[in-house]
């Protein structure tokens, strides 16, 4: 047991030790404060029909609960996914497969420490909702059961089965991030919209339903005819245009907890099952033959001649082949099938609606290379070719710019399809807004890299993106689908040239010139 | 050429150093760099090419400051790291051509180049496989390989034959020694007998500082008199081995025949020729 807890606690410190934990924590007070929108907020995040909570313990602690349970479960995946896969790059793996420790006892404290990472995020929510009840709340005092309770029984649950999904793909399909990400995404969006009701709530992943059911129980009670629809998420509209009501403390059923039980045990059952198929890193390299088949000639050596080096190379600064070079990595990066479908997207651009193509397949095919974009800056880390990248020849003039060049080259190759039709509509306007909608992901993607040295945070916030510019959320259109004017134009030129300057600055400082 | 390293120092916190108040002068030729575990190799090597920065002190290439201005030496060097990566997507072919845009290298001799160079270092027949699927002997000659693309003037090996087996190791000595003439050469190695048979000049680091650096003869000199062997029965070795500092031993039945450093040698023990590796001993442990 000591063992057992010792691995959990190593695993632990070195992910919450990391320099990108420290950046998710400040992410995670920024998601928590805007969990709870002030009053002169012009948004809300949980309505029953035209019905919202007053501040007190009882609501903030539900809000942030029922929150949690839908939304950190999906950033969570992302931040907790890849810790097998950080032991193989390591090659800690090797080691750990040739100890005593089991495959169950090794997938079981991975379970855990990724639930103790969920869960310190978790509570740095709390104690954020805590603050903003003193600052939005004067006249209630905190009831610290209130708050706690309802994270214990909603949220808790959901992100032991988020720990346990993560794990049993990544045993299930290793070194395959795409379709674990993919699964996971079906399982995520089935669950939410498919089991979340009222009928289904046996089925309830994120324990929302029953709560929810006896607040709105509650509002019933005091306006009988009025609609109390559950609209959760970052929905337009602020609380002045909501009924506020004082809501209750809630009384979980014995039947809930339960529930909420069952889902523990079948997630620890899903790291059981998966523990017996578990490679133990004996994982196969399928040998490839690359797809450029060079011409060389059959020749003997009896090696390590210099004298048979006899032609030396030219010196040129150009930096074509860089960039031809990255965008050959980039496209190499990308499963087949997913590159088969952004060119069947691609296509589709031309024959659906433009606006259609511009609100919903142009974001959707982006994101698809989420993947391949959030390496850009990063892969000199995860391949261990940092020390030749910083000893090469003017690194951040020629390669640093080499690798924004490649990704906004691939990023508009896929919005071709579009630019075209928009050239065609002679809508110059828009294509101008195309064009800095790839600029500034790429380099959203290049600061977030360069800053956390990690590709997780921009994978979590491109997610955060999509989900919103789906939604047609007009604050987060980057790429000019909502917004038509000079203003915003300008203002994404500036935002790109930040952007720009503050990735450029610091990777300055982390080359050393 | 000219490498002047004068008066550098790393720190890493308040009361770590990684090297300190470090100064040598390299000319053309080959420089052993010897030294313990942690003794500041790496932290130098990383400063001499232009990866990280000293804290204090210049370093110097043909009078040019490379802390200031990086890109003189980048432009001429070649370095093999000691754990480095490759991009396992790309076969040995694309993956040199991609290290030598990096390096500022391109015209029509890098073609042939590359291909020479694939066939020097045995890979010619797998160039065309993903780097992924290299056992680690060959992504240890990638490494070589791509020092060696730009034609460099400085050249920095640090570790340079782990993973090569005993026939590799060889050859790459004597491309070593084929490199010398008009390049600065800095070897950095464990294995004394890889620098024993090729380095011209050596340099010994203890705990960030140069102790010593001169020609293997004078280095070797230091250590005269002092190597010994002798006999020492089984049941004593523990015990000897408390009180001596041994250099190397090997068994003979119920006796060990141990080799080792001393100012006042036992009776029975008889003087031995100095070799590199004894000198090195010599100077780290005392």
């Amino acid at each position: 047991m000591r063992s057992f807890i010792n691995i959990i606690k190593g695993n632990y410190l070195q992910y919450v030790r990391s320099y990108s934990f420290l950046i998710t924590v400040a992410i995670s007070v920024y998601v928590a404060l805007s969990l709870v929108p002030s009053p002169k907020a012009t948004y809300s995040t949980i309505r029953l029909g035209a019905f919202t909570g007053d501040y007190n313990s009882v609501w903030i602690g539900l809000v942030i609960a029922v929150m949690a349970s839908t939304f950190l479960s999906l950033a969570g995946f992302f931040l907790i996914n890849g810790s097998i896969q950080k032991d193989i790059e390591t090659r800690i793996g090797h080691i750990i497969g040739t100890t005593q420790i089991s495959n169950s006892s090794y997938l079981f404290s991975k379970l855990i420490s990724n639930l103790c990472i969920l869960i310190t995020i978790l509570g740095v929510v709390l104690l954020a909702g805590i603050v903003l009840l003193f600052v939005f709340g004067s006249q209630y005092t905190l009831q610290l059961l209130d708050f706690v309770l309802p994270l214990l029984l909603i949220t808790v649950p959901t992100l032991f089965v988020v720990s346990a999904l993560s794990l049993a793909l990544e045993v299930l399909f290793p070194k395959k991030r795409f379709v674990q990400y993919g699964i996971f995404l079906i399982i995520y969006f089935v669950s939410l919209f498919g089991f979340s009701t009222e009928k289904n709530a046996t089925f309830d992943m994120f324990g929302i339903q029953e709560p929810i059911a006896i607040v709105t129980e509650q509002i019933q009670q005091q306006h009988p005819s009025e609609s109390t629809k559950l609209i959760i998420g970052f929905v337009s509209g602020g609380r002045d245009l909501d009924k506020v009501i004082t809501v209750e403390r809630i009384s979980f059923s014995q039947n809930y907890v339960w529930n909420r039980l069952l889902w523990i045990i079948i997630a620890m059952l899903a790291t059981f099952l998966v523990s017996v198929v578990f490679h133990r890193f004996n994982i196969k390299e399928k040998l490839v033959l690359s797809s450029k088949k060079v011409s060389l000639q059959t020749q003997n050596s009896a090696g390590f001649q210099l004298s048979n080096l006899a032609i030396t190379p030219e010196f040129s600064s150009h930096v074509s082949p860089l960039i031809g070079a990255e965008i050959v990595m980039l496209v190499r990066k990308s499963p087949k099938w997913l590159i088969g479908i952004s060119f069947c997207l691609m296509f589709a651009m031309i024959f659906v609606p433009l606006k259609f193509a511009h609100y919903y397949i142009l974001p959707l095919v982006w994101f698809l290379q989420v993947g391949v974009w959030s390496d850009l800056v990063t892969k000199d880390i995860s391949f261990r070719t940092y020390y030749f990248t910083a000893s090469s020849y003017k690194p951040l003039q020629r390669l640093f710019v080499s690798r924004i060049l490649a990704g906004v080259c691939i990023a508009l190759l896929i919005a071709m399809p579009l630019l075209v039709c928009y050239l065609v509509e002679l809508d110059f306007h828009t294509i101008v807004n195309i064009v800095l909608g790839a600029i500034f992901i790429i380099l959203l993607s290049v600061f977030f890299g360069t800053l956390t040295k990690s590709k997780k945070l921009f994978e979590i916030v491109f997610f955060f993106l999509i989900y919103s510019n789906i939604n047609l959320v007009t604050l987060t259109d980057y790429f000019g689908a909502l917004h038509n004017s000079v203003s915003y134009t300008l203002m994404m030129i500036l935002l790109s040239v930040v952007l720009f300057c503050m990735s450029y600055s610091l990777k300055k400082i982390r080359y050393g010139n | 050429m000219e490498l002047a390293v004068t008066n550098v120092s790393k720190k890493y916190s308040s009361k770590k150093y990684g090297v300190s108040d470090y100064s040598i002068h390299i000319s053309s030729g080959i420089l052993g760099l010897l030294g313990p575990n942690g003794a500041g190799k790496s932290t130098l090597i990383k400063m001499i090419s232009s990866i990280s920065k000293p804290t204090s002190g210049t370093i110097s290439l043909n009078g040019n400051d490379i802390v200031k201005s990086p890109n003189y030496i980048r432009r001429i060097l070649g370095y093999l790291p000691q754990d480095f990566g490759v991009y396992p997507n790309l076969n040995a072919f694309e993956f040199l051509s991609y290290i030598a845009a990096m390096k500022g290298v391109g015209g029509n001799g890098l073609y042939e180049r590359i291909e020479k160079l694939l066939v020097e270092l045995n890979l010619i027949e797998v160039a065309n496989k993903h780097l992924g699927t290299y056992s680690g002997g060959m992504i240890q000659r990638i490494g070589i390989a791509q020092a060696l693309l730009n034609d460099p003037k400085v050249i920095i090996f640090d570790e340079p034959t782990v993973g090569l087996d005993p026939e590799e190791r060889l050859r790459f000595r004597d491309l070593i020694s084929d490199l010398a003439s008009e390049r600065i050469i800095i070897l950095s190695s464990h294995i004394v007998s890889d620098i024993q048979s090729i380095a011209d000049e050596v340099a010994i680091m203890k705990d960030g500082n140069l102790i010593a650096k001169n020609s293997q003869e004078d280095i070797i000199e230091l250590a005269k008199g002092k190597v010994f062997e002798t006999t020492v029965n089984r049941s004593n070795i523990q015990n000897f081995k408390k009180y001596h500092t041994v250099v190397s031993s090997y068994r003979l039945q119920d006796n060990f025949r141990v080799r080792y450093l001393s100012e006042t040698p036992h009776v029975d023990a008889q003087p031995v020729a100095v070799t590199l590796e004894d000198a090195y001993i010599y100077l780290t442990k005392n």
